[in-house]
């Protein structure tokens, strides 16, 4: 049946449906005349509708859910790397817990392992996951359940990658809350059992690592023997009625899940991509106010979590009540409202014992400001021993103006206290690092910092407006730290391994160019010389080790990004190098590699491009092309994989437009690059590379239609270019990539408007690129390169005129243009921005000397020559100063000195 | 520069929203594994007394999966249809799980509760109903979207409303119309 014909039939049976049934008939008869087909189709479906046995009444709802929690039976029995899933034990936010036990044969273990179900893991942040583990694996403590492993399960069929696992010690026990409960334990009996939490929690910290999680369902408490049954507190006093009792053991605590909120949290490596995944499962009651709010996380944030488990364990009741509040009533209840005393909440008879230290302790673990907690597990620990041993503690309680004062602060509370005790804790490091040997136990637990606490820090205040100089801060204050070690010269092969970690990864935040960046590219290229010394080095040692191989191709590929940004001619054969190290992995066929080796490639047939060697290197990102386009198409959701793609696209468009192919250009953008990067958008909306790209790929589409004597045609695709310059504007405004995109496309509208003869909607456009080259100008009068664009800017809007023969208007716009010019170029030796101030002169001088020829009265035009005589020996004073220094080479003048002088010599020559 | 820091489930439905099928595919995992964490969670309670509704927890599954983030009311009320359709999902699912197993497919009889459970005759009748909404869907998609939410999501009138976007007086319509359908396909089909 046809849409027309239902909804033809629809209609008569709802009609029909609202009357009673004597009264249908007429209904009926008309509405169907003699359409015997749709009237029996009608009469069906009414006397469905009269059946009135029951049908469709009890909503199936109740009964899904309660089949969505049945055990997911398939699972168990199922294998992932040597252990053998026996049952499912747990399930929360991040996934499944199973029990399982090892049964390679090589030993007995029964561990639990943690099944990641939701969201994968996307390829770039595997090695990132298996870093991080790498840390956490170096944990050991009594008090802490060993991370033993982990990985990544084989994709499963039709997934495009595979699921993380770890796998960690199974630890049989009960919280620690139900444990005290159950136990009826006294104050003393928890505070004691407590302290072995904060000594677990004291040994992360000491290893810069944070739990992030801590909560009751994460501290559990072992029984050693005798199952769950007796505290030995209460064993003892039970011991003296019944004699025969065994001796007892001490219950143990373990902790759970150190660290792996973070592992299972890695921000992803594109800062523009780090949307939250529903994965992150912070449990709002012991979540500190900063991590509510998203702000940086530190071990501040741990004490703040022991602060509620403390206040739980004394009073038998939490802080705050937030189970059934919205997300938004949880910030105010965490981050605003003052919890109470603990001894107010507690049950009456144990209200006087908790009154006083115990108060103070509490509350300033439970402080909103990170700064103004206890520092350190240690910290709070101390004060708690302290208070068991009845010396004075050291936490002093809140004073009336410190109450007052921070309501004020209240809002004001963020980035920079946070990392400023960072900051305070790298120094604390710093000192430490240098009194140690290098080799030593102390040194393994500083050199974490570059895999956690450091990028942890920086990532979270990334993208916070006004962040750039706490993170040049962080950046130089890690950088001290990592040089200090460097200069050892540590021969301890793992200390080399994590140097150079660091040192690339500071050098990617310094300056890498395809990465938002500080735009260091000098600190970044010796931060990255850095790495690669290390790794060679620990490759001279050992070349058989494929991970060291990759990293170090990876290193050279990103150090020669960075040197070819700066023209360097070392770049080529450091990427030629860093191929010839992927070439013998590609065999192992892996995707990661692939996907590595094809964007190499592709960047080193750009180099060669931008050598000038075009069929070379357009051939390298062909071949680079089909097998991105390969790859992609297997996995549609790598989006890093899909920009890759689109980067190869740009550099073929721009190998072919160097080359005069612009038919090829619009072909490759039109059927390939453009709606790549559509699709992307509709599933990345206000990407801000995407938009880039869809900027840029106009851009090229605007070009090659102009080149190609298209200029009509080319204004659509400009004007697109121009959209999506002004969409990534609008997403920051502050950005300055977006702000010269935005300067590119109006400039390149304008050019195209002004060479259809539409001077006056150029020139709007020219003055809309420059009122934004005005505000960046204004914003830091020392940004020289801001001051040159600006009056670049002028002189487009100049030549428009000029081209128009609005003289007037055109020398209107030449005046700002020199004076900016000659601001920058005051404080220049560079022969790019006093040449321009040449340029600039000579601009001038023609429009004098057009005038001159045109205007009717003599003393008019003795005035222009006159003027134009003075520019063109400005101009030309400046310029053969610049051809000097040039010697001979070949410069790329935007207006030729050797026209100047034959202009120069003919005006001499014209009668006045 | 800022990042859109809408979490994932958001930026999906509002994708789904715009067109994107792609989305739902990508939308249905996400929503599987919060309703099953919210399920494991409440039919615990439920047997100590506490009675089940499914409004209540498809909220509450919400509110986990948007995280800490404000969220405009319609991505909420999208939500509610995704979890209707991840419902009939997982009702078909068990049916034909249990049809295979009762011939002879290998799998151990499943054991669900009398009062609850997914009797033989019933996952058949959930099978042909779900082939009669997939015809249905072809006829007429919304009637299709209306069975989804009342039915397999248990969503009041008001709430179906408000998840397709129509109003309550069309929701009794449609319901009335899309029952009669499938009563008559049924029934042809028996």
């Amino acid at each position: 049946m046809d849409a027309t014909r239902w909804t033809l039939v629809r209609s008569i049976f709802e009609q029909a449906a609202d009357r009673p049934r004597d009264e249908r008939e007429a209904l009926l008869a008309e509405a169907c005349a003699d359409d015997v087909a749709l009237r029996r189709e009608v009469d069906s479906l009414l006397s469905a509708h009269d059946d009135e046995t029951p049908f469709l009444d009890d909503a199936l709802a109740t009964a899904a859910w309660r089949l969505l929690d049945e055990p997911e039976a398939e699972q168990v029995g199922l294998r992932i790397g040597p252990y053998k899933l026996l049952r499912e034990v747990g399930r929360g936010g991040m996934g499944l817990v199973y029990l399982a036990e090892r049964d390679d044969g090589q030993f007995e273990q029964r561990v639990a392992v943690k099944l990641v179900r939701q969201g994968h893991l996307r390829h770039d942040l595997v090695r990132r996951f298996h870093h991080e583990r790498r840390v956490l694996a170096t944990l050991q403590h009594e008090g802490i359940a060993r991370l033993l492993d982990g990985g990544v399960t084989n994709p499963l069929p039709g997934a495009p990658d595979g699921l993380p696992y770890l796998v960690m010690e199974y630890v049989e026990g009960e919280p620690i809350t139900t444990y005290c409960d159950r136990h009826d334990l006294g104050i003393r009996e928890r505070l004691e059992l407590f302290r072995e939490v904060c000594a677990a929690v004291r040994y992360a910290h000491q290893n810069l690592v944070v739990h992030r999680d801590l909560k009751p369902s994460n501290i559990l408490v072992e029984d050693q023997g005798g199952g769950a049954t007796h505290h030995p507190a209460r064993r003892n006093r039970e011991a003296q009625d019944r004699p025969e009792a065994s001796p007892t053991r001490r219950p143990r605590v373990k902790l759970l899940d150190f660290g792996i909120a973070k592992l299972l949290d890695a921000p992803d490596a594109d800062p523009v991509l780090t949307a939250r995944t529903g994965l992150r499962a912070l449990t709002p009651t012991y979540a500190a106010p900063e991590q509510i709010r998203h702000q940086p996380v530190t071990p501040a944030a741990d004490v703040y979590a022991l602060g509620v488990l403390l206040f739980e364990l004394l009073a038998s009741t939490r802080p705050y009540d937030v189970t059934d509040l919205s997300p938004s009533e949880v910030e105010r209840v965490v981050c605003e409202t003052e919890p109470p005393r603990v001894s107010d909440s507690a049950p009456p008879k144990r209200q006087r014992t908790l009154r006083g230290d115990l108060d103070t302790i509490v509350a300033k673990a439970l402080r909103k400001e990170p700064e103004r907690r206890y520092a350190l597990a240690a910290d709070l620990d101390e004060d708690i021993r302290r208070y068991l041993a009845q010396l004075p503690i050291r936490a002093r309680p809140d004073t009336a103006t410190y109450r007052a004062s921070r309501f004020v602060r209240r809002h004001a509370v963020g980035v920079g206290a946070t990392v400023l005790l960072v900051l305070t804790l790298l120094g604390g490091l710093l000192a430490t690092a240098r009194q140690a040997r290098i080799a030593d136990e102390r040194t393994r637990e500083v050199r974490q910092l570059a895999g956690t606490l450091l990028f942890e820090v920086h990532d979270a205040i990334r993208d916070l407006p006004g962040a750039t100089r706490a993170r040049e801060t962080l950046i130089s204050n890690a950088l001290a730290y990592l040089d200090g070690l460097w200069q050892d010269r540590p021969n301890d092969p793992d200390l080399q391994h994590e140097l150079a970690d660091a040192y690339a990864q500071i050098a990617q935040i310094q300056g890498h160019p395809y990465t938002t960046n500080l735009g260091d590219l000098d600190g970044a290229e010796r931060s990255y010389r850095r790495a690669l010394d290390l790794r060679l080095a620990l490759w001279a040692e050992d070349s058989t080790d494929d991970d060291l191989r990759h990293d170090l191709a990876v290193t050279y590929r990103d150090l020669s990004a960075v040197i070819g940004w700066a023209g360097s001619e070392e770049a080529l054969p450091m990427q030629r190098r860093a191929m010839a190290l992927l070439a013998p992995l590609l065999a192992r066929d892996a995707p990661d590699v692939r996907h590595d080796a094809a964007r190499l490639r592709s960047e080193y047939g750009w180099s060669t491009i931008f050598d000038s060697r075009y069929e070379q290197g357009l051939a390298d990102v062909e071949a680079a092309i089909a097998v991105l386009e390969r790859l992609a198409a297997q996995r549609p959701d790598d989006l890093q994989l899909h920009i890759d793609l689109w980067r190869a696209y740009s550099y073929r468009a721009d190998g072919l437009s160097f080359s005069g192919r612009h038919e090829q250009v619009l072909e490759l953008m039109e059927t390939r690059g453009l709606p790549l990067l559509d699709r992307l958008l509709r599933r990345y909306p206000n990407h801000s590379r995407l938009l880039y790209g869809l900027h840029i790929g106009h851009n090229y589409v605007g070009s090659s239609l102009q080149g190609t004597g298209r200029p009509r045609e080319a204004l659509d695709s400009r004007e697109a270019s121009l959209r999506y310059a002004e969409a990534m504007l609008a997403v920051d405004t502050t950005d300055q990539k977006s702000q010269e995109a935005v300067g590119r496309s109006l400039n390149g509208l304008a050019q195209s408007y002004a060479a259809e003869g539409e001077v006056d909607e150029a020139a709007r456009l020219y003055r809309r690129a420059i009122a934004l080259a005005q505000a960046r100008y204004d914003e830091d009068p020392t940004n020289i390169e801001a001051g040159n664009r600006l009056s670049l800017a002028y002189r487009f809007l100049c030549r428009a005129l000029a081209d128009a023969e609005r003289y007037a208007d055109a020398l209107a716009a030449c005046m700002p243009s020199i004076e900016i010019q000659e601001q920058v170029a005051e404080d220049l030796t560079t022969g790019v921005f006093v040449g321009n101030l040449g340029s600039a002169y000579g601009h001038t001088a023609r429009i004098h000397r057009a005038m001159a020829e045109r205007v009717g009265t003599v003393g008019a035009r003795q005035h222009h020559t006159a003027e134009a005589l003075r520019y063109y020996a400005l101009s030309l004073d400046v310029l053969e100063a610049v051809e000097a220094a040039k010697a001979g080479q070949d410069a790329n003048w935007e207006v030729h000195p050797e026209s100047l002088r034959v202009e120069q010599a003919a005006l001499r020559r014209a009668p006045d | 520069m800022p990042t859109p820091e809408a979490p994932e489930v958001t930026q999906l439905l509002h994708q789904w929203q715009e067109g994107d099928e792609h989305a739902l595919d990508r939308l249905v995992p996400l929503v599987y594994e919060e309703l099953r964490a919210q399920a494991h969670r409440h039919v615990r309670r439920e047997r100590d007394g506490h009675t089940l509704t499914p409004t209540a927890l498809v909220h509450e599954a919400f509110l986990n999966l948007a995280g800490e983030s404000p969220v405009p009311w319609e991505n909420r009320v999208h939500f509610f249809a995704v979890a209707s359709r991840v419902m009939r999902r997982v009702l078909i699912w068990y049916a034909r799980r249990r049809n295979a197993a009762k011939r002879g497919g290998g799998l151990a009889a499943l054991t669900l509760d009398d009062d609850l459970a997914l009797s033989d005759t019933r996952a058949e009748d959930l099978l042909s109903l779900d082939d009669a909404l997939a015809r249905l869907e072809r006829l007429d998609t919304r009637l299709c979207r209306v069975v989804e939410c009342r039915y397999f999501g248990g969503l009041s009138v008001a709430e179906t409303a408000t998840a397709l976007g129509i109003s309550p007086a069309t929701v009794k319509r449609d319901w009335q119309t899309a029952r009669a359908w499938l009563r008559r396909e049924l029934s042809d089909d028996a």
